[in-house]
């Protein structure tokens, strides 16, 4: 709040696919404390670019000043170029990535840890461009904004594509403050 | 056509089984239970899983899909994916042609 993003506190919250999916693969056992981050990045109007890499940002010096010997993991989730069920979808199925082009040109990005020519380049017209779920690129922009406020957006340690669902996966380890900070940015393992 | 009516039954879907099981039961009666209630056009189209027809009055095709992931009215999502397909065939024609898409909602 200090930060002036208004953030909320819920008392009731079902979780679906966009956590529970790469906590099946981060924390199977559910074994340590989770603060969901939710993003409006699917119903226009969406927040900016801009807007989501300064709450990133935000995010990443709350995180950068917690105690030193905690060890915080941050997860975003999302695809670059996606429609689902939409009118965009491939000849087959029921997904489609209507935008090869951005799907590659993200990965570039996130490749090169350029957040900010990720940000200059995601503007609302290229998010729906890219698919009814192409502002889920947007929650890579928050999470690459976390990364880089504690200090550790450079090339991602890890980086890979997944064409058939138009996006990819890239984790950045950061060997910060204290015991370690860990910090880790992964799309959805499904598509839906 | 409310649309959010709709919307909102294809979000229970996800989340509540019972609404799923009494869905594939007996399924007309279930839809005109469902609270907010939709028009008898909505519920004509979800009986006839007319999805082109509800994707076209502006559905959520992110939420209207998942009728199709749970198996409700008949519909699979190979089946789905054909109906919105055909559905929208000429969009399309046209935006494989002018290198456009649909506009950007809202």
């Amino acid at each position: 709040m200090a930060a002036d993003f208004d953030v909320a506190r819920l008392q009731e919250l079902s979780l679906d696919h966009t956590i529970i999916a790469p906590l099946t693969f981060l924390a199977p056992d559910v074994d340590v404390p989770i603060v969901p981050v939710y993003v409006n990045v699917f119903l226009r109007p969406l927040p900016s670019a801009a807007r989501c890499l300064g709450f990133g940002r935000a995010l990443g010096a709350a995180i950068a000043a917690a105690p030193a010997d905690r060890r915080v993991a941050v997860a975003g989730s999302g695809s670059f170029s996606l429609e689902i069920g939409g009118p965009r979808i491939a000849e087959t199925g029921h997904v489609g990535v209507p935008d090869a082009a951005w799907m590659d040109r993200v990965l570039e990005l996130v490749g090169a840890g350029d957040v900010e020519a990720l940000v200059a380049e995601a503007t609302d017209e290229q998010l729906w461009r890219a698919g009814n779920a192409g502002g889920e690129t947007l929650d890579w922009i928050v999470a690459m904004g976390a990364i880089e406020a504690m200090g550790g957006l450079r090339r991602p340690d890890y980086v890979a594509a997944q064409p058939r669902f138009g996006h990819g996966f890239a984790a950045w380890k950061l060997a910060g403050a204290g015991a370690g900070a860990g910090a880790a940015a992964r799309a959805e393992a499904e598509a839906a | 056509v409310s649309v959010y009516a709709v919307n909102s039954l294809c979000r229970r879907v996800v989340h509540d089984p019972s609404l799923r099981a009494a869905l594939a039961a007996d399924p007309e009666p279930a839809l005109r239970a469902a609270q907010p209630p939709l028009s008898d056009e909505e519920v004509a189209a979800v009986m006839a899983a007319d999805v082109g027809a509800l994707s076209r009055a502006g559905v959520n095709h992110f939420l209207l899909h998942q009728l199709a992931r749970w198996e409700l009215f008949g519909l699979d999502l190979p089946t789905y994916g054909e109906k919105i397909r055909a559905e929208h065939a000429q969009d399309r024609a046209e935006w494989a042609r002018s290198g456009s898409g649909p506009p950007i909602p809202g």
